[in-house]
């Protein structure tokens, strides 16, 4: 008796692996409920090590999906209800035919959902996994809290993304874990560190919205957003409950301002003040912050390393509290969201105009304020109190970590060029150019300061101590104002010189050599095809004009040696 | 003979084939005649003397002013039946031929479902909810926002769930696979991302609002090498597809096409027929056996071979004791051969982490370079120049991770619905044997 041949495929690589379409016949599900569930789980396709022996010997190239993963899925309980949901889809659709509208809407109200809470546990086991995968979750957030309703689309969609991105970005200005800042053609990059891990997200720019092209299925993005739209809550749960804040969040009332109490809809008035990201929200208990102390290490231990580490640190508790006690004032004009959320971040107050959007604290003629953020060249009403920066300044403010000189930043100036945070330090001078201002950017100290920017601070120095200045002395005052004078003067004779003018001498050759350089450059251009005719035809022109020129010469040789025979006789 | 003619049974079965049988034109004609005396009135020769003339005995009257009020005209009018419904009133009085018409039906002649609603109610005998009511129910139920509730910590070991039981995992786990219910746990790729490369990546210098010019430099030399990169491609494709072929005029392909077409069709005379004896083209093969003596030679043959390859070994052996150095040599040179190899290798595996895994038949296309153009940049906030799209971004970026497989999206062709007339509204019986030219 000879023992039963093996078939091929049946063991191995082999049998490892499953085509979709093998995949789908096994959970018995349709190609777009298969989708949204390997989306869910977090099931990929793989690429085989051998794909002859994995696509069990078929020519192509085929999406491979695991065997065992598909087996996990198998048990998946989600399965059930999405089979459900196909049944409860044919019902509308029929009531819909056969316009059953009462039926139909009957029917909508008991719309089924999907429960994705343990997904997230299975998928995410720690919350530390769950921050490290966070960057996709909430650049899709952000960008989808920024669409209108779409079809087939509900609003609800949108309208969480935008109330947990919020939520989000309150925890953040709580935490002051704002790190890196960039202004990109794409939208806002912004990074940040929770729990030693950096989250970089990007956001769209404002009224971005774009109606989809063709090339993306909108529906695989709104899947992934289903899934990490309930990621971002437990998250945001995680994270004010480790920051002593309610969730969800809550708004005293004592922060309110009081004229603003009378609205109607006190749900609609919180969640209002909240999208405003200015006023803080409620504590569960008033803890204070730990700092964190590095540990100190005998020397021999990379001393090098220690310091760089103990620059960072120094850097991170000096962005913390940048802006602190300076009072900002947006213009209309400036993107409101994104200033308020990096300017709180680091500590400072903000306001903006009434009229703009709720939950303003303070008034544009408020003479504590500091710095107005403007973005056009000229404003007719101007407080001497104040800085009026454009919004770069603080977006290269937070980057360098320190507050940079206002005075390249004024309204109407030329701005210096806003560089990425987001290189690689690895990149050193020797091997690669390195801009001066990005030098400057990385360590302020290395470089020399030029004259300017010093001559500049002195001013600022020379300001500070006007405003402060008349409890003092009348001498000082004096020499002060002489001070005051010849920087007013140096100022003005940089900015604004009449020089007497010198009369341009033109060179009389110069145009005739820029004709001719022009007409060689047009010669140039002469298709190849009728380059030899070109040739042809300009040879025959100097051929001719040569020729009348030897004529005329002739002629010119001629009448000299009549006249000189004249003059002999 | 008699020429009496046998009447054709036709059908008149249904309303077209009724239709198409019966010649009505008598009963139309009669109809019209009707409606034309009706407009134009009798004949004159049918008239009487008295309603052609007229003895005018008396002056012809004034024709009197009617005034009436203001407000009995508008109460005429009010009464009146409005123009705009004139249409509606036949504008004949020639009575209808046909008694009684059936009314026809259609299939479904649905009612709005809210005066639906309140019929039923209405029969039942309960109270009706206004109109206005059920609206701003439905209002409501719509508006509801569906509030998920996240208020529990996700990750905490204490809580739990409704589902979990007092037994541990592992226990339940080995339990139902003895009846032979199998669980899987979660597989490892699940936890780990299928991945190495960031899912937001740094973002080119260049690609600021406002850059540095070296860094936008880089930026544009790298997208014009990127162009630069795909015309080359096109061109090689237009080189090797379409330049490939000569073309020829298209009486060239006629000439061409007659010669091809007449091949064989004139005679070759063959000249040598020399021997008028049938030639195979290839010759018969013939079984040829060696000899003894052959067959001698070559078993000598071979032994002396191997013989002399055994002395050549013997040799060698001899030979390689002397030549240690040489080997040696050359077991570097191999190992250090392997060893490049090897890095190679590693290198290579290192780069593939990087690339995208082949997923499916398209190949991942790469998203193209954003950036703008020199004169799109503006150095303020206020009228920076928007590029690229978030979505097509994350979703360029999820297939470069290997979460989703290359794809285009499909369109799908809507079918195409053959429509045809249902038979009471076909116009085709106007035109029938009876009504050869199809007027009525």
């Amino acid at each position: 008796m000879v023992a039963k041949r093996k078939k091929k495929f049946t063991s191995g690589e082999g049998a490892r692996y499953i085509t979709r379409r093998g995949a789908l016949k096994k959970l018995q599900l349709s190609l777009k409920d298969f989708r949204r569930l390997c989306i869910l789980k977090g099931i990929y396709p793989r690429e085989p090590r051998n794909r002859n022996k994995a696509q069990k010997g078929r020519s192509g190239i085929k999406t491979l999906y695991h065997m065992k993963d598909i087996l996990f899925l198998m048990q998946e309980p989600i399965i059930w209800k999405l089979r459900d949901m196909k049944v409860f889809f044919r019902k509308v659709q029929r009531s819909r035919t056969i316009k059953e509208y009462g039926e139909m809407h009957k029917l909508l109200r008991k719309h089924p959902t999907l429960k994705l809470d343990n997904i997230v546990k299975e998928r995410y086991p720690t919350y530390i996994d769950a921050l490290r995968d966070l960057d996709d979750c909430l650049t899709l957030c952000f960008l989808f809290s920024t669409f209108p309703t779409l079809e087939h689309i509900g609003r609800d969609l949108f309208t969480l993304c935008r109330r947990l991105t919020v939520e989000f970005m309150h925890a953040v200005i709580h935490a002051k874990a704002l790190r890196k800042v960039f202004i990109s053609i794409k939208g806002y990059y912004y990074q940040v560190e929770i729990k030693g891990v950096t989250i970089t997200w990007i956001v769209p720019h404002q009224f971005s919205y774009q109606p989809q092209r063709g090339d993306v299925d909108f529906k695989i993005m709104s899947t992934f957003v289903e899934f990490y739209v309930i990621m971002l809550g437990f998250v945001n749960y995680r994270l004010y409950h480790s920051l002593n804040l309610f969730y969800p969040p809550k708004l005293s009332t004592e922060n309110l301002p009081i004229n603003d109490k009378s609205l109607v809809d006190k749900q609609a008035l919180a969640s209002e003040r909240i999208a405003a990201l200015n006023l803080s929200l409620n504590k569960t208990s008033e803890a204070v912050d730990e700092e964190v102390q590095l540990d100190e290490f005998p020397e021999n231990s990379t001393s090098e390393h220690m310091e760089e580490a103990k620059k960072e640190a120094e850097k991170i508790k000096k962005v913390k509290t940048l802006f602190q006690g300076l009072k900002f004032f947006l213009n209309r004009e400036v993107p409101r969201e994104s200033l308020v959320f990096i300017i709180r971040c680091c500590g400072g107050d903000v306001s903006w105009d009434k009229t703009l959007f709720v939950g303003s604290t303070f008034d544009e003629d408020d003479e504590t304020i500091t710095h107005q953020i403007a973005d056009r060249p000229i404003i007719d009403k101007q407080y001497i109190s104040r800085y009026y920066v454009q919004p770069q300044w603080v977006f290269d403010c937070i980057n360098a970590s320190e507050l940079l000189p206002v005075n390249k930043y004024f309204i109407g100036e030329i701005l210096p060029p806003h560089l990425s945070p987001f290189v690689d330090k690895d990149r050193d001078s020797y091997q690669q150019y390195i801009p001066p201002e990005e030098v400057k950017l990385r360590d302020p100290s290395s470089v020399p300061e030029e004259d300017d920017s010093e001559d500049e601070l002195q001013i600022n120095d020379v300001e500070t101590k006007n405003e402060s200045g008349s409890e003092e002395n009348e001498s000082d005052d004096d020499t002060e104002k002489m001070d005051e004078e010849e920087n007013v003067k140096e100022i003005q004779t940089k900015k604004l010189v009449v020089k007497p003018g010198t009369v341009e001498k033109e060179d009389p050759w110069q145009k005739h050599r820029l004709e001719k350089q022009e007409y060689r450059l047009r010669e140039k251009m002469v298709k190849n095809k009728h380059r030899r005719l070109y040739r042809s035809m300009m040879e025959g022109k100097k051929k001719r004009s040569k020729e009348v020129w030897l004529l005329k010469k002739k002629r010119r040789v001629l009448d000299e040696e009549v006249k000189t025979a004249k003059r002999t006789k | 003979m008699s020429l009496i003619q046998k009447k054709r049974r036709v059908s008149k079965k249904s309303k077209l084939s009724w239709r198409k049988h019966v010649d009505i034109t008598d009963v139309e004609n009669f109809l019209e005649e009707k409606r034309l005396e009706e407009r134009l009135g009798k004949p004159v020769s049918e008239k009487t003397d008295d309603e052609l003339f007229l003895i005018d005995a008396l002056p012809t009257p004034k024709p009197k002013n009617v005034i009436t009020s203001k407000q009995k005209r508008r109460k005429l009018l009010r009464e009146s039946i409005p123009k705009c419904f004139s249409i509606l009133t036949s504008y004949t009085e020639v009575a209808d031929p046909l008694g009684k018409r059936n009314h026809v039906k259609t299939q479904h002649k649905s009612e709005p479902v809210l005066k639906k609603k309140i019929r039923k109610l209405e029969i039942k005998g309960s109270v009706i909810p206004s109109l206005r009511a059920i609206k701003t129910r439905r209002k409501k139920l719509i508006s509801k926002e569906k509030i998920i509730d996240f208020a529990r910590d996700a990750w905490d070991k204490n809580s739990k769930d409704e589902d979990q039981e007092w037994i541990n995992d592992d226990t339940k786990k080995h339990t139902l696979h003895g009846r032979s219910q199998y669980r899987k746990s979660v597989p490892s790729n699940v936890l780990s991302k299928p991945s190495i490369l960031p899912a937001i990546e740094p973002p080119h210098p260049g690609m600021s609002y406002n850059p540095n010019f070296k860094d936008h430099q880089e930026l544009m030399k790298a997208v014009v090498e990127k162009e630069k990169k795909l015309m080359k491609e096109e061109l090689h494709l237009e080189r090797v597809t379409s330049g490939m072929f000569s073309k020829v005029t298209v009486n060239e392909r006629d000439t061409n096409w007659l010669v091809e077409m007449s091949q064989g069709l004139t005679k070759i005379e063959e000249s040598d027929h020399s021997d008028g004896e049938y030639k195979s083209i290839n010759p018969p093969v013939k079984n040829k056996k060696k000899d003894l003596k052959q067959r001698r030679r070559h078993r000598e043959h071979l032994k002396t071979q191997h013989e002399q390859r055994l002395k050549k070994k013997q040799k060698r052996k001899l030979t390689d004791i002397q030549k240690i150095n040489v080997i040696e040599q050359e077991i570097n040179k191999e190992s250090k051969k392997t060893d490049l190899i090897k890095s190679k290798r590693i290198k290579k595996i290192e780069y593939k982490k990087k690339e995208p895994k082949r997923l499916s038949t398209r190949k991942f296309e790469e998203e193209e370079i954003q950036f703008n153009a020199p004169e799109n940049i503006s150095g303020n906030l206020r009228n920076v120049v928007k590029e690229g799209d978030i979505l097509v971004d994350r979703f360029k970026s999820f297939e470069r991770r290997n979460i989703l497989r290359p794809s285009s999206k499909h369109h799908h062709k809507k079918g195409k619905f053959k429509k045809f007339t249902r038979p009471g509204h076909k116009d085709d019986w106007k035109c029938t044997v009876a009504r050869p030219s199809g007027t009525l």
